[in-house]
């Protein structure tokens, strides 16, 4: 039964991700050729609650093979990641989108 | 449906401007950060070319020229990081 | 017909890639328009590249993207954290920096730090 839960969450990981991959491409494709500079880069501190050191490998991994988003510093205890967004207007919705895409996820692959 | 070998030169035009604006952007810099980045570019850009040369004349071997590439560009990236790390940061 | 397709949507972010390297305004932003967005459209171009079945070694291209897709995270980690700590200029630093007092970071970049000249100006 963990099993497949366990292997349910991989694959919904690995659809999302894919789809993030592209909606991100496309997000970035927009910023590049709008006219004028509209979009708001900034550094993000997202808290993890993940446990073990190759799930939070892994969600830096992810976040940094995005467009849009890179992983610059993992804190020393492991519980804060620092991003450089090139778009984030709201920065309660983009550590929220973190949490719901990826981290919930990885937390089953976790247990 | 295209010739490949059509598709490849109008392909390789397209890229050659996206190589003039990389090397642009290497010439201006202002910092070495940047022109790092562009020199990441650079060897994308190299590798894009050998998939465009095996696509025009069917030799897979441009794709293994390809995978030399990327593995060099991995190693110097990390090199350069070092540097900028050890360097920049000592005064 | 489907691999064709792939190269030109390759192709097409590659120069995206380009343009953004030269528009946006810090090393930051720059790296998410080169080294991702470029090192994706090379993934397309690679994939366009195995669809049409004349060009044989599928192994090959498969191989590469896998390479380029596990060692970009890792460049674009180190280089971001290496271009923050030598102090790159950064769009916005001033009024938010989470990362004030984490890492250390220089005042100016190390550009200027060695031959002490007037900043150039920011394209």
């Amino acid at each position: 039964m963990r099993l497949i839960r366990k292997a349910a969450a991989l694959v919904t990981l690995a659809v999302v991700f894919a789809w993030d991959l592209v909606r991100s491409s496309a997000q970035v494709t927009a910023i590049v050729l709008q006219p004028r500079a509209r979009h708001h880069p900034k550094i993000v501190a997202v808290p993890t609650v993940l446990e073990k050191d190759w799930s939070v490998g892994t969600l830096a991994y992810l976040t940094s093979l995005t467009p849009g988003s890179t992983c610059l510093h993992v804190s020393e205890d492991r519980r804060l990641l620092y991003i450089h967004m090139l778009d984030a207007p709201d920065e309660q919705a983009a550590i929220a989108k973190f949490q719901s895409h990826y981290e919930i996820r990885l937390r089953i692959l976790e247990r | 449906m295209i010739a490949s070998s059509v598709l490849a030169a109008v392909l390789g035009i397209v890229l050659s401007v996206a190589l003039a604006l990389t090397a642009w952007r290497m010439v201006v810099g202002p910092t070495f950060a940047d022109r790092f980045v562009a020199l990441d570019m650079l060897t994308a850009l190299a590798v894009a070319f050998g998939v465009l040369a095996a696509v025009a004349t069917g030799r897979s071997a441009f794709l293994d020229v390809g995978l030399g590439i990327s593995i060099i560009n991995f190693v110097a990236t990390i090199a350069f990081a070092t540097f900028l790390e050890r360097r920049g940061t000592s005064e | 017909m489907i691999g064709q397709l792939f190269l030109i949507a390759g192709a097409a972010l590659l120069l995206v890639a380009a343009v953004g390297l030269l528009r946006l305004t810090d090393p930051f932003q720059r790296m998410h328009a080169a080294t991702k967005a470029g090192t994706l459209g090379v993934a397309l171009m690679l994939i366009g590249a195995i669809l049409i079945d004349d060009v044989a070694r599928t192994s090959t291209g498969l191989f590469t993207i896998l390479f380029l897709l596990l060692t970009l995270p890792v460049g674009a980690q180190l280089l971001g954290r290496a271009a923050y700590m030598s102090g790159a200029t950064l769009d916005q630093i001033e009024c938010d920096d989470p990362l004030a007092g984490v890492l250390d970071r220089q005042q100016a970049p190390l550009s200027e730090r060695l031959d002490g000249t007037e900043p150039e100006e920011q394209r």
